[in-house]
């Protein structure tokens, strides 16, 4: 042999060490110091694309690194000017002019122009982009023509620049909420520019992303955390409050926790519920209701769930309250409605929420006297220990108002979602959360109508479909939302869902800093945030 | 050797062929696909989507590509879930953070459990042994999740030595390397501490006593060398613990490592990621154990490859 044993021992280790100490500087390697402001994001976004992101995580640092047309006040949400600086709607509602700020640039200092939005938006709607909220903007003249493709028919699309400053969009049907779909991140424009010379996948990469909002970006470290930075040719640059900042991606609540316990970060968006009862009297500690309701799904073709009786019987028997104060416990509200309150100009119609009595007889009325003969349905659930314990408590409460006997069955969450499109359940445990400030965005949800099936439960009703159709068509905001109550009062009378909650969100925000306002779409706007005067 | 070598080749590549194949079959037979979510896609949309990723082709077919792209191109595909990144970027970014974490826990479950066992075996039936042995119980017994989250009330928040979470500096890694290396190190205490009691009686102890060694020099030169085999050959399966063990420990203590997402991937029905993730597992077990029995040779010289 020609090495000695020892030789052999020493090249050993020396094997194992180099490796290690490779991967110990590629690991450690390309650190930062500590950013101005640090707050958690919560999980690892998915993307940064606006229009391929759907998440409010994604939202929040897209929305610091573009501008849409129009923003969004931080604490009462009523549109902002944007990159438009006034915009104007043609009396029939069809045709939106929006005015763009002169001397815009990008953040690589190039110019920004009302034919970037033209572009963006072409780009959000073609089919390959798969841009997941496409459907925002099929109100758009020429929608269908431009999706079956054909450069002649393209040309129709009800997007246009006249000029440099001027931005012009044609509607097929009013929209009479088309100012807030305006300020939701998808629409953000993005730079032509960048996506031709870097490609559709690289070009999102923080070393070549060019974008034209209050900050750019100079670091992604996977899973970790996104570094911004103060984008000095944004146009109000001078009312940026904060020079840098870290977006931490922490998915564990309680880690999330920790770190703002210990200075390691100025703002968390969710405080583990566990912990509410000991943080909820200190002054940094805030519950904020969100758009975002809690339900049951009913599955109607199910023999004994098609009658809206059993239905209602069901919901009526649920203690919402109970539910809340007793499982929850997170400053969640009883819902009345189904549409959360809060959306400017709309009143959601008044219906009982708990009335046991009331429950048994339309259960007897339906045919199961003190549950006798009901089916032994399962509550479905997305597994996790808050679902387990919502699901297990309504069955209690129904067995006791009801006499009905109902099991939880959790399922892993994408065959839950599987199960709730193939109406493969019968009753499920389930959320929506809003997009936009407008009745519609919960209501929607229920038509029998739409390309897109969120409805889920295999109810229909024609004069619901019907009044959002007209509603839709409606612009005077009265008559609007008249239509819209009526809506709903049918959709709780049938009760093809039973509301059990509106959510909240909790937070935690340094009392060093300012900026951070509750609001039920839980925007908060990074550029709004600063250091508080000492 | 040659054909210690050729063998052990030609068995990776057929462990690995048949891991790709059966997780292959396995991602794509459970119920529930990547863009199945609380919210419908437009089934254009959604339409898009599977052609962009050809999870609209013949499944055989896709098979034959995924095969191709890894064999040929070592191209995982892109990850369905994190759209701004492909499986090999994702995997080259958080490999090696998770990899260094477990390289630190194995360091420090060697040196602390190779102290221990080696203290306990020369103090054997005393106070000292009794106690090493109870706390070696104590940290098998003791779930990684539960020891970090006593580490962080003594030394986060009851003495503020070290940072919650998060990734950047060394102090970052002391609580998880110590969390995620314990349970090993009270294993290899245990390993090593009856392997030395073994080669104490042996008669070349005996003889190097006698011939009037000092006592350090008998044990950590002479013994050690035979009470470290139980030890190595139980190297191979803790460093893969380590590995599939990170998962837990970076989500508590933040550290953005591929283990989280090995579940999460998963979750998400993002095939991609869940094989790719899979694939390096398997490279890296199977490296782990060639390495472990390279080092058998140097330790006995009676074991030939």
């Amino acid at each position: 042999m020609w090495f000695s044993d020892r030789l052999k021992m020493i090249l050993f280790c020396f094997l194992l060490a180099a490796p290690g100490a490779g991967v110990a500087l590629f690991a450690l390697g390309g650190q930062q110091g500590k950013a101005d402001f640090t707050f958690v994001n919560q999980a690892e976004i998915t993307s940064l694309d606006p229009a391929i992101a759907t998440a409010i995580p994604e939202g929040r640092i897209i929305m610091a690194l573009f501008e849409g047309l129009t923003t969004l006040h931080p604490r009462t949400l009523e549109p902002l000017p944007g990159v438009a600086r006034s915009w104007t709607v043609s009396e029939d509602g069809l045709l939106w002019t929006f005015h763009i700020r002169p001397g815009l640039r990008w953040s690589d200092g190039s110019r920004l122009t009302a034919h970037d939005f033209v572009y963006s938006w072409r780009r959000f709607l073609e089919p390959e982009t798969a841009a997941a909220y496409a459907y925002l903007l099929w109100h758009v003249e020429g929608r269908e023509e431009f999706l079956a493709g054909g450069d002649e028919e393209a040309k129709h699309l009800g997007l246009s620049a006249p000029d440099d400053l001027t931005f012009e969009v044609s509607l097929e049907t009013a929209c009479p909420y088309f100012l807030s779909i305006v300020s939701f991140y998808p629409l953000c424009p993005v730079s032509r520019a960048c996506i031709d010379r870097f490609g559709s996948r690289d070009w999102i990469k923080a070393e070549n992303l060019i974008s034209n909002g209050p900050f750019r970006i100079t670091q992604r470290r996977l899973k970790d955390r996104i570094r911004l930075e103060k984008n000095p040719f944004y146009w109000d640059s001078r009312n940026v409050g904060v020079d840098t900042i870290d977006a931490l991606a922490v998915d564990s609540p309680i880690t999330a926790l920790n770190l703002y316990l210990t200075g390691g970060a100025d703002w968390i968006n969710f405080v583990p519920p566990i912990a509410i009862r000991a943080l909820e009297n200190r002054p940094d500690f805030s519950v904020a209701p969100n758009l975002g309701t809690n339900f049951l799904r009913f599955n109607t073709t199910r023999e004994a769930l098609r009658d809206e009786r059993v239905r209602r019987a069901i919901h009526l028997a649920i203690d919402k309250k109970e539910l809340v104060d007793g499982v929850l416990k997170g400053g969640q509200i009883p819902a009345d409605s189904f549409v959360p309150p809060g959306i400017p100009g709309y009143s959601p119609p008044e219906v009982d929420i708990f009335d046991p009595e009331r429950a048994a007889e339309l259960l007897a009325a339906a045919g199961f006297p003190e549950g006798e003969g009901f089916p032994e349905f399962s509550i479905l659930y997305s597994t996790s220990e808050t679902n387990r314990d919502i699901a297990e408590v309504i069955a209690l409460q129904l067995k006791r108002n009801l006499g009905i006997r109902l099991h939880p069955a959790s399922q892993e969450r994408k065959v839950y979602f599987l199960s709730q499109n193939t109406l493969d359940y019968d009753l499920c445990l389930c959320s929506w959360l809003g997009d936009y400030l407008d009745a519609s965005t919960f209501l929607e949800v229920f038509t029998s109508r739409s390309e897109i099936d969120n409805n889920r439960t295999g109810w229909s009703n024609g004069e619901y479909d019907r009044l959002l159709t007209a509603a839709a068509a409606e612009l005077n905001q009265e008559c609007r939302a008249a239509l819209l109550t009526s809506a709903e009062e049918i959709l709780l009378r049938e009760a093809p869902i039973a509301i059990l909650y509106f959510r909240t969100t909790t937070n935690l925000f340094n009392p060093a800093w300012e900026g951070y306002h509750d609001n039920i779409l839980d925007i908060h706007p990074l550029k709004y945030m600063r250091r508080r005067a000492p | 050797m040659k054909a210690f070598v050729v063998k052990r080749a030609f068995w990776f590549c057929f462990t690995l062929w048949v891991v790709i194949t059966v997780s292959f079959i396995l991602t794509r037979s459970v119920k529930g696909g990547p863009f199945d979510e609380g919210r419908d896609l437009p089934p254009d949309i959604k339409q898009n989507l599977l052609e962009k990723y050809n999870l609209d082709d013949p499944v055989l077919e896709q098979y034959a590509d995924y095969l191709a792209g890894v064999v040929f191109r070592f191209d995982l595909g892109p990850s369905l879930k994190m759209r701004d990144y492909s499986v090999n970027e994702i995997i080259a970014e958080t490999l090696p953070r998770s990899a260094f974490l477990g390289m630190l826990a194995l360091l420090v479950a060697l040196v602390v459990g190779l102290s221990a066992g080696i203290v306990a075996a020369v103090r054997r039936g005393g106070a000292v042994d009794g106690f090493i042995m109870t706390l070696a119980a104590l940290g098998i017994a003791i779930p990684n999740f539960m020891l970090a989250s006593v580490l962080i009330i003594l030394f986060v928040f009851v003495w503020p030595l070290f940072p919650a979470a998060g990734w950047g500096s060394f102090s970052h890694l002391v609580l998880p390397a110590l969390a995620l290396g314990a349970a090993f190190s009270a294993n290899i205490a245990r390993l090593a501490r009856s392997g030395m009691l073994e080669v104490l009686q042996e008669e070349y102890i005996l003889t190097a006593r006698a011939r009037g060694l000092r006592e350090s020099r008998v044990i950590l030169v002479h013994a050690l060398r035979g009470a470290l085999l139980p030890v190595v050959s139980f190297l191979g399966p803790a460093a893969a613990g380590i590995l599939t063990g990170t998962l837990v420990i970076e989500k508590i203590f933040a550290i953005p490592g591929m283990g989280d997402f090995f579940v999460n991937a998963a979750l998400n029905r993002d095939h991609t990621l869940t094989m790719g993730i899979v694939i390096v597992y398997c490279i890296l077990v199977y490296m782990i154990n060639l390495l472990v029995d390279v080092a058998y040779t140097l330790i006995d010289p009676r074991v030939k490859l």
